[in-house]
């Protein structure tokens, strides 16, 4: 993913982009693109496009992965399986889930908006706000972490718990582990269903199963379908616009260079595949908020620092994939962006300045800013572009496929 | 699929510098307690000296006998009570009321008239104990809760012998503090205690209210308190997948208290003392990254920039138990 990195911006650079690029790794994909915008204006797909596109897991379980995108890593003590699957998905779409029986996983990641809540932050069962919003689920199979800063969170197994058994804030706010068991053994379609699930157990339904099959069924979102895909992977030229393919060479050109944060299949540089050794995750400080001359962001949103208590760990917050980005707004941890073109002015500013109130300051200015966020000029025209190119991002089969839909009804 | 770049393969190198940070904690050879292996082997391993810790002299110390260790919350010289009002409270001297006292306690040891150690094997308990780690809680002593139980006491076996002394320290072990929670038992399934976004435990939580107005009148409900102390390990880094996690600041103290017999003492946990340092009039939420932490964790033995150990705890004594104590 790096080498693909470089060689882009040895292009970017007019240092001359040869065969090399390609030679890399398997999913440098996108530096075909540009390399055939080099010559024609128009990205050209990729002929190593194709690579495991049906994989199967160890557990028969079977991925239809969309052209180009490698096997997804899966915990050696979770194997995929289809009867796991349809558990995980009975779970993520059940309000017995909450301690109220109000909510489940979807309320907050509804299918319809790519697994988000078109909400600034999240809203809990028991009416309490979270202080960042819902993070999309497509294709979280592939993310080195899983939340907007938190860098010790990295298996979805672990990952469920937070929601279902987290009070700070209360989200799904399930509060016993022996409650929610008895729960879901006196449904008797669990029983069913947890017993097919982990045939070994003596006793299938626990609360560490229910968040291994939750895992499993959020691994199969896997969104790879949009009309980018199509033209990129499938070689269907009419799927993108003219606009948008400008916008694919903006977004992937110099001065922009959106790649080094929002790069690779995933369009997030916080990805890892089956057969690829996790490296470190990078989190950055795109200059939103500046409140001190330290670039401090608002409590309690600062970022990996809450984690780490690194004090250049302020403001740093994961490049989310930009996948289905079309309809995930609001934008940014804490949803304080509500347009992709206001998104846009943030980074052609090279960071946000907030004019007055207590978040007043300006982001461009923040001393802790990453050093990618230098803002570009952008016309009208340009700007149009870069969003025809991220609508071209919006999978539709994601948004409306009946195997990621609510069993129940 | 082709294989990754080269690049890729060296920032995994260059992102395994961090080691060793976490150096306080002996308990690292502990399994942890699963789920799976049930509450029952949880208590087997108890009157058999399974605890771990220290060992070796408990062998050649005599037959072993049952012992409890007792606690008793305070506020002060007054005892804890939930929802009763104690005044001049920390350092503006203001009236508090207790709304939550409760805290993990590991490593437990009693020490001898040589001033030998000698590790408690703490016997599976209940909700309350594993051989590794004891929850106490003071939160509903008092009129807050009737409905919830309290524990405040710690029940093993050591050998015969004459104790002068004991020892522990708050927290939960490096072992199982970083386990996946749904895995766990006994107190560690305690509502309220799993930081699940900080993928720990909570240690210690107490809080306070305070109690406030002309009239005195009590406004406890009053979202946040006036103290709050949820402590834990912070600063933490690492990977749960290889079970590689190390915190800058552990968090964890290690109390030792002279002049205790376990037959006629009990040990005091004062509140009061707690919060001795802190400004009360003010809501003063600690989860254990705020400066404004400082004088609640220094008071509990806990060095505030390096989470480490001191000897300067201000919160535990000994005091006699008590005619009316059972």
């Amino acid at each position: 993913v790096k080498t693909w990195y470089l060689a882009l911006l040895a292009c970017a650079l007019g240092l001359g982009c040869g065969d090399a690029a390609d030679a890399g790794d398997g999913h440098s994909h996108l530096d075909a693109g540009v390399d055939g915008g080099r010559d024609t204006g128009v990205p050209a797909p990729s002929a190593d496009a194709g690579d495991a596109p049906d994989a199967v897991a160890d557990g028969g379980y079977h991925w239809d992965l969309p052209q180009g995108f490698p096997l997804p890593r899966v915990p050696e003590d979770n194997p995929m399986t289809d009867a796991k699957v349809e558990l995980g998905r009975h779970l993520f779409y059940d309000p017995r889930l909450s301690g109220n029986e109000t909510q489940s996983c979807a309320s907050c990641h509804r299918q319809d908006l790519a697994f988000t809540d078109g909400r600034a932050t999240g809203l809990g069962s028991t009416g309490e706000s979270h202080t960042r919003g819902a993070m999309s689920l497509a294709n979280v199979a592939y993310a080195i972490t899983l939340t907007w800063a938190n860098p010790l969170v990295r298996e979805l197994e672990r990952q469920a718990s937070v929601p279902l058994f987290g009070d700070q804030p209360i989200e799904l706010g399930l509060t016993s582990i022996v409650a929610i068991e008895a729960r879901l053994r006196d449904e008797v379609v669990y029983r069913q269903m947890f017993a097919a699930a982990f045939p070994e157990a003596a006793e299938p339904v626990t609360a560490e199963n229910m968040n291994k099959a939750i895992a499993a069924f959020e691994r199969t979102l896997i969104s790879g379908r949009s009309p980018f895909d199509r033209f990129l992977y499938d070689g269907d030229q009419s799927a993108l616009s003219a606009s948008a393919k400008r916008g694919y060479e903006l977004f992937n050109g110099h001065p922009l260079e959106c790649f080094h944060c929002h790069g690779g299949f995933n369009f997030s540089d916080q990805t890892v595949w089956a057969d690829l050794d996790p490296f470190e995750p990078e989190f950055h400080n795109t200059g939103l908020y500046a409140l001190d001359g330290a670039g401090s962001f608002p409590e309690p949103n600062t970022g990996v620092f809450s984690v780490s208590m690194k004090a250049e760990d302020m403001g740093r917050f994961k490049a989310p994939t930009l996948r289905n980005i079309a309809v995930t707004a609001p934008y940014m941890h804490d949803g304080s962006i509500a347009t992709l073109s206001e998104v846009l002015d943030h980074y052609a500013a090279g960071g946000r300045t907030i004019e007055d109130g207590p978040y007043a300051g300006d982001g461009s200015r923040n001393p802790r800013k990453s050093p990618l966020i230098l803002g570009f000029p952008l016309d009208a025209q340009q700007r149009a572009d870069l969003i025809a190119f991220l609508e071209s991002l919006t999978d539709e089969a994601l948004l409306t496929d009946p195997r990621f839909s609510d069993p129940w009804r | 699929m082709r294989t990754p770049s080269p690049a890729a393969s060296l920032l995994v190198a260059l992102a395994l510098a961090c080691a060793g940070c976490e150096s306080d904690d002996a308990g690292d050879g502990v399994s942890g307690e699963r789920r799976d292996a049930g509450q029952d082997a949880a208590a087997a391993s108890g009157g058999a000296g399974g605890a771990g810790g220290a060992g070796g002299s408990v062998a050649d110390a005599g037959p072993e006998r049952a012992i409890t260790i007792r606690f008793r919350a305070q506020v002060g010289d007054r005892i804890y009570s939930c929802g009763e009002s104690y005044p001049a409270q920390g350092t503006t001297q203001v009236a508090i009321t207790p709304r939550a006292f409760k805290l993990y306690v590991h490593d437990l040891r009693l020490i001898t008239a040589a001033g030998d150690e000698v590790p408690v094997a703490v016997e599976g308990r209940g909700p309350w104990q594993l051989p590794e780690v004891s929850l106490l809680d003071f939160s509903d002593v008092g009129d807050c809760d009737p409905a919830i139980a309290v524990n405040a006491v710690i029940t093993g076996r050591v050998p015969a012998g004459d104790y002068r002394g004991v020892a522990f320290a708050n927290g939960v072990p490096l072992a199982l503090n970083h386990a996946d929670p749904v895995t766990l038992t006994g107190p560690l399934q305690a509502p309220g205690m799993h930081w699940t976004w900080m993928s720990g435990f909570r240690f210690l939580i107490a809080e306070v209210a305070q109690a406030v107005g002309p009239e005195g009148q009590d406004d406890a409900g009053s979202p946040g308190g006036a103290g709050i102390l949820h402590l834990g390990s912070v600063a933490c880094a690492g990977s749960f997948v290889t079970g590689d996690i190390q915190c800058g600041r552990p968090n964890r103290n290690q109390v030792r208290l002279d002049g205790f017999d376990p037959e006629r003492d009990v040990i005091v946990a004062d509140l009061g003392a707690l919060f001795a340092d802190t400004d009360l009039s003010a809501p003063s939420v600690c989860h254990s990254f705020d400066t404004l932490c400082e004088p609640m964790v220094e008071a509990l033995g806990i060095d505030w920039l390096t989470g480490m150990p001191t000897s300067g705890q201000r919160v535990y004594r000994v005091e006699p138990r008590g005619e009316d104590m059972p």
